[in-house]
């Protein structure tokens, strides 16, 4: 449940990006621009001057018309040339699928899984399905097109080399979202088929509504954290039962449109507001072991010295967490022990519009454990269509950046080796990234990959710094040159993260638009204008000769 | 003449791979069957029992995984390890279990990882919930996952003696075991199970001890034909008549008193001095000569041939015997077993159950004569008195119980009484089980609010 | 017959007898260096060519494989780029796209989508030239019947003979309407029939005022359509002229008629005879091109870096 995004860095992204272009392109016009004064001498520099109008002229006179006719080639090559067997791959992964996955004899509590487990692994098939195939096709076309010398006829009409880098990608693209479309639409059904009938009700799109969480101490004093109990995850702080620990979730702009009609047991309906919680309970003792842990939901209004206790209530089913209402009239007590009645928007609600609710565990001796996306406030669900393609959309981009990427190596190297040049710049992509940041930053020990190399075999912990003579300077040096080598990778793998929304979609979560569908869409747009640029110019800049 | 260099060359090679393939061939040769007699490997293969066949049960869904991963199947298995990993400390059971059983497709007879991820389902996983009736669930899964483990691997002892451990320790000894031997006969998913057990682990609903011992016999069996790898074989050898105390000591625990409690300690007792005691085992320290628990001194001299080898066997016996606390648990299922012992921890219990009822009169009657069977039998097996046991504090529970209730009732206990002896010698436990005392009493307390 | 070192004067000469005006097609001093993975030149495929072609004339080059000709075809597409030395065709530089608008190129294969078919491959070439709909369907039937494989217009390429896609290949480089248009050997690969038609088809197009130029290896072919020809051998230009003049015998005389019989032919002999004349051969013609060509490579094997004139 660790998927709540943080709110996306749109400006500095943006200039990061920008700044990443320009170091590129001017290094690259600096380079071949030197190259060609060194070769060539004052001649060079005028053909480079023209040969530059040129590609500026090629790209302002894109043909729209010539576009669509390469991109349905590519689109009509793609198909022809059987790429749709990837169905076959998909349907025969489909038809054992269920020996993996289900587990007949599950209860129905546990029967939530199934839909986890099931999402996660479909979305998990589509992207590396999507991915390897149109990988293959992606870096194929153009040298085989070159190899086979039909790109001459093409070349030699007034196709421009950018319109041929362009319309490869959107042919490809075109492919893409067909296969994508198909097999995503089948996996709708197969997850509605698939899914135990008493877990239905978890194929959904929730609309939370996130607060801002901080906590009190013991103490009853503000702090950033609460407690923690020990685990390796710090994803979770814990407060303490029966003392003054909070944790408190402040939601802006509550509103009375953020109500729902709520039925209570005897069948009755109610306003309230709908509020979810997956809170973790961490016992310090055995405690009452014929229930669960149990805690209170006090709201808070500061301006006007209100604190209404809404409910108490137990954990239940930890992990999968529980929906309650708190409704809109409660009973405050005050401080001469009298009760009155108070309105959960109208006395409730801060002037600026929040609304802060504080989580109290009231088992003594015992923790519970949240963050922030533990507690929300649940709108009327979407359709769990909504999510699912949603997510299919991060897929789709991830295809796009895949093709893009594709299109433009097999601009300058061979198909077999952009394939694989490609396919692990996107692996390490998704796996590395992570890795990288901890080995460029202090939080890994023991210097850098010479610097372990030396380490390891003399048995010398991070502690102990090197001897100091010119070995150790050598290898400082050398490791602080393949560190720079990392870093400059490091700027230039995409953020994938992005495109992965398996975790809303697992969780029954509506994809939040701002958050991971729209950097999605930019880091596809920030890859594929220079990715274009790129391909555009190594085309160019070669002769179109099998070699 | 370029060309026909060309073709000698490709003879050649020819040649020299049909050359290489012959040996392959011969010693490859499938047996079974057929005339011919079967290859050195295949015969080498039943010989070893390195054949899937040989090993347990094939699942064909991991060997076609294993086929499709080529050579890959080590990396796709540091992968999934390092992925289920991260659902642990995630938290993400679902995705965590799920990612188990893929890395036990991959990997179906690496015995250590069967072991390593039901331990992992079953104490690690469950321990992290709120609620019992979850860390069942979790202890079940962890014992369904080795069942299918003890399927595929048919031959190996040691993961049947690990469901062992799971239905019974995890089971019993937990600090849940009150409501896990309940949910194991009476399983919380009701809806699932209609109030009976989980027929996956307990088909019978029989007590978890009893399943447990089902599951060392069956270790034992295997053990005979392949080398278990956990505990030394006396102890390990020890476990399905362990179980049989382990049950008894729970009824008891449970308060069930009487007649099937005393059964099970005189079935236990009997298991433990005919099978185990008369097993014979072949010790390192006396290779020459078998050994079991249950030698006498005249056995010894009999069975050893010279001076040296009789001290040495003696002394192995002994160590052995320590080993597997043989004598302690003979002693105290001898002691058991007696109806004047039955009806001592009747007794005792009893007038706690009264105290808790406020039946002050009764109660003291109850524990007075407890006090005094519970003497009796010490006295009549002194042995006992020297282990650090759990049975002492049975006794130290029931001077307590006299002593509440003579505090209700205004008395003040008199200086002479049974069991004074353990009460004086054993000081230092007494606040210990005085907490559980008042645990209990104040458990039961509510119960009858409740009511 | 006398061979002389070729001067630069003498290609000028030579070309301001070409029939067209203004020049289509101007190259100045052209060389392309084939070079290895590391830069070092391999093989030198041109050296130094200066040539122009004018508007309206049929312009063959000659030479055996690896002479250099369709290295100065491509130079001339801009497939290449030149290792020295300019072009300019159609007023523009090699490397701009915009002149392609006005070129036809059929290249030495049939380099075309071998899963398209005859039809969707016309439609698709013709969409890169912007074509509008109506107009591409009406070139495209056009094409087809002028080429004549209208009946196979709904067949992937790929099931296509040689001869066929050879067909296909120069209704493509015809989509257009083009007002250049170059020639990779265009008679490879059909039959006599075609190549017949395939020669009627370029005579007919300079019937409409455009400017061919052709490369081949077949002299008959050569002879038949170009007004003027080069023929390269190892990069280099050795003979350029125009076809009548290079392979007019200056100190010889050819009579020319139906198959004479043996009487008539004795009687020829005679009167020759009577004029003085001995060295007489009286035998078919052969084509003279052919001698042209052979001389022209045989000496250069002899004496390589020599520009032959006639």
């Amino acid at each position: 449940m660790d998927f709540l995004p943080d709110p996306f860095p749109l400006l500095s992204a943006f200039l990061q990006w920008l700044a990443v272009i320009v170091v590129i392109f001017s290094s690259v016009l600096l380079i071949t621009f030197t190259s060609n004064l060194v070769s060539n001498g004052a001649r060079g520099a005028a053909l480079y001057g023209q040969s530059l109008g040129q590609s500026l002229v090629e790209i302002f006179s894109t043909s729209v018309s010539r576009c669509y006719a390469l991109a349905k080639l590519t689109f009509t090559e793609a198909i022809r040339r059987k790429a749709l067997f990837v169905f076959v791959v998909f349907a025969v992964l489909f038809m054992f699928a269920g020996w993996f996955l289900s587990d007949p004899d599950q209860s129905a509590k546990y029967a939530k899984d199934a839909v986890k487990i099931h999402v996660t692994f479909i979305l998990n098939v589509l992207t590396w399905l999507t991915m390897i195939v149109m990988l293959l096709l992606a870096c194929i076309g153009i040298p085989e097109d070159i190899r086979l010398r039909s790109i001459h006829t093409v070349v030699t009409k007034p196709a421009r080399r950018f319109e041929i880098v362009l319309s490869r990608i959107l042919g490809y693209v075109g492919v893409g979202t067909v296969l994508l479309g198909i097999m995503s639409a089948t996996s709708l059904v197969w997850i509605y088929r698939q899914v135990p009938v008493s877990a239905r009700s978890e194929l959904t799109a929730r609309q939370p509504i996130w607060g801002q969480l901080s906590f009190l101490d013991r103490m009853g004093n503000e702090t950033t954290a609460g407690i923690n109990v020990g685990d390796i995850w710090d994803y979770r702080s814990y407060i303490e039962g029966a003392t003054k620990s909070r944790a408190i979730w402040r939601f802006e702009n509550v509103t009375p449109a953020m109500l729902t009609t709520m039925t209570d047991e005897d069948g009755k309906t109610y306003e309230a507001l709908r509020l979810e919680s997956r809170i973790e309970a961490f016992r310090s003792h055995k405690g009452n072991m014929d229930r669960t842990t149990r805690f209170q939901y006090i709201i808070l209004n500061p301006e006007r010295n209100l604190e209404v206790t809404a409910a108490t209530l137990e954990i239940g089913d930890e992990f999968s967490g529980r929906t309650d209402g708190i409704r809109r009239t409660l009973i405050a007590e005050t401080k001469d022990n009298e009760s009155k009645t108070v309105d959960l928007i109208n006395d409730l609600v801060a002037k600026d519009g929040s609304l802060t609710i504080a989580v109290a565990c009231t088992d003594p001796g015992q923790y519970l454990g949240m963050a922030r996306s533990d507690l929300f406030i649940r709108l009327p669900d979407a359709p769990f269509a909504v999510t699912f393609f949603k997510a299919i959309l991060g897929i789709w981009l991830f295809m796009v950046l895949t093709v893009t990427l594709g299109v433009t190596a097999s601009t300058f190297v061979k198909g077999p080796f952009a394939i694989m040049t490609i396919f692990t710049f996107l692996t390490v992509s998704i796996t590395g990234r992570e890795f990288i940041r901890k080995l460029l930053s202090d939080e890994w020990k023991g210097g850098g990959a010479f610097e372990s190399a030396y380490r390891i075999p003399t048995y010398m912990n991070d502690t102990t710094d090197l001897p100091s003579n010119p070995g150790t300077q050598l290898i400082k040096w050398v490791d602080w040159i393949m560190n720079g080598f990392l870093w400059l990778i490091q700027q230039i793998l995409p953020n994938v993260s992005y495109f992965n929304m398996t975790g809303y979609v697992a969780n029954g979560f509506d994809v939040d638009n701002w958050n991971t569908l729209l950097p999605a869409v930019l880091v596809t747009i920030g890859y594929f204008i220079p990715c274009v640029l790129i391909g555009y110019y190594c085309l160019r800049s070669r002769e179109l000769e099998a070699k | 003449m370029n060309q026909s260099e060309s073709r000698n060359r490709k003879l050649a090679y020819l040649g020299f791979i049909v050359l290489l393939l012959v040996p392959i061939v011969l010693l490859g040769m499938p047996g079974g069957g057929s005339s011919t007699p079967p290859g050195l490997l295949s015969s080498m293969r039943s010989k070893f029992e390195l054949g899937e066949s040989d090993i347990g049960k094939i699942d064909p869904t991991s060997a076609a995984m294993n086929m499709v991963l080529l050579g890959f199947r080590g990396i796709a298995v540091n992968t999934l390890w390092s992925n289920m990993d991260h659902y642990k400390n995630t938290k993400n059971w679902a995705q965590m279990k799920s990612t188990s059983d893929a890395i036990i497709r991959l990997q179906p007879h690496f015995i250590s990882v069967w072991r390593f991820t039901s331990w992992n389902l079953a104490f690690n996983v469950s321990a992290e919930w709120d609620s019992v009736k979850d860390r069942f669930h979790w202890v079940k899964e962890g014992a369904k996952f080795l069942q299918n483990g003890i399927d595929i691997n048919a031959k190996n002892p040691d993961l049947a003696w690990e469901e062992g451990r799971i239905i019974g320790f995890k089971i019993g000894m937990s600090d849940e075991a009150r409501y896990f031997r309940k949910f194991f006969k009476n399983d919380p998913d009701t809806e699932l199970y209609k109030g009976g057990p989980d027929p996956k682990l307990n088909e019978q609903g029989l007590d978890n001890y009893l399943v447990a011992r089902d599951w060392y016999l069956k270790a034992n069996d295997r053990e005979l034909n392949q080398r278990q790898r956990i505990l030394d074989r006396t102890l390990f050898r020890s476990y399905p008549a362990r179980s049989y105390f382990d049950y008894a000591a729970a009824l008891q625990k449970d308060g069930v008193f009487g007649e099937q409690t005393r059964v099970a300690w005189d079935d236990a007792y009997r298991d433990w001095t005919t099978k185990f005691g008369r097993e014979v085992f072949y010790v390192p320290e006396v290779p020459e000569v078998g050994m079991s628990m249950e030698m006498t001194e005249d056995d010894i001299s009999r069975q050893a041939k010279t001076g040296d080898e009789e001290r040495r066997l003696r002394k192995a016996v002994d160590d052995y015997q320590k080993i597997c606390n043989y004598r302690y648990w003979r002693e105290r299922a001898r002691c058991e077993r007696e109806p004047q012992m039955a009806d001592a921890h009747r007794e005792i219990y009893e007038a706690q159950v009264a105290y808790s009822e406020q039946r002050l009169t009764e109660a003291k009657a109850l524990v007075e004569s407890g006090m005094k069977n519970f003497a009796a039998m010490l006295k009549k097996y002194p042995d006992l008195l020297q282990y650090d046991d759990l049975l002492l504090e049975d006794a130290l529970t029931a001077v307590l119980m006299w002593q509440y209730i003579l505090k209700l009732s205004g008395e003040t206990p008199s200086d002479d009484y049974p069991l004074k002896v353990i009460w004086d010698s054993q000081q230092g436990r007494i606040p210990d089980v005085q907490a559980r005392l008042d645990r209990w009493l104040l458990e039961q307390s509510r119960n009858i609010d409740k009511k | 017959m006398s061979t002389d070192v070729a001067s630069p004067t003498a290609a000028k000469d030579s070309s301001s007898l070409s029939s067209g005006n203004e020049p289509v097609i101007s190259i100045r001093n052209l060389s392309k260096d084939y070079r290895d993975f590391w830069g070092r030149p391999k093989v030198k495929a041109l050296k130094s060519l200066t040539m122009e072609v004018r508007k309206g004339e049929v312009f063959g080059l000659l030479g055996p494989n690896g002479s250099g000709k369709t290295t100065t075809m491509k130079l001339l597409l801009g497939l290449l780029f030149p290792t020295e030395g300019e072009i300019s065709i159609l007023g523009k530089p090699a490397t701009d796209v915009s002149k392609n608008e006005r070129i036809g190129y059929l290249p030495e294969e049939s380099y075309l989508y071998r899963f398209l078919n005859a039809e969707e491959t016309l439609d698709f070439y013709g969409r890169l030239f912007r074509l509008p709909a109506d107009v591409r369907k009406q070139r495209t039937n056009e094409l087809l019947e002028l080429v004549k494989v209208s009946h196979a217009r709904k067949r992937q390429l790929k099931e296509y003979s040689k001869g066929m896609t050879r067909r296909i290949g120069l209704a493509q480089a015809l989509i257009n309407d083009p007002e250049l248009i170059l020639l990779d050997e265009p008679t490879s690969g059909l039959d006599p029939l075609g190549n017949r038609d395939m020669k009627d088809l370029i005579l007919k197009l300079k019937e409409q005022g455009k400017t061919i130029v052709m490369c081949s290896h077949l002299l008959a072919d050569v002879q038949d359509v170009c007004d003027r020809i080069a023929i390269l051998y190892g990069g280099e230009l050795k003979v350029m002229g125009r076809v009548d003049e290079l392979v007019k015998e200056q100190d010889a005389t050819q009579i020319r008629s139906s198959k004479l019989s043996e009487a008539a032919a004795s009687e020829v002999l005679d009167v020759l005879k009577k004029h003085g004349v001995t060295d007489v051969q009286i035998d078919q013609p052969t084509s003279s091109l052919e001698d042209l060509f052979l001389r022209t490579v045989q000496e250069s094997r002899e004496r390589p870096g020599r520009r032959i004139s006639v």
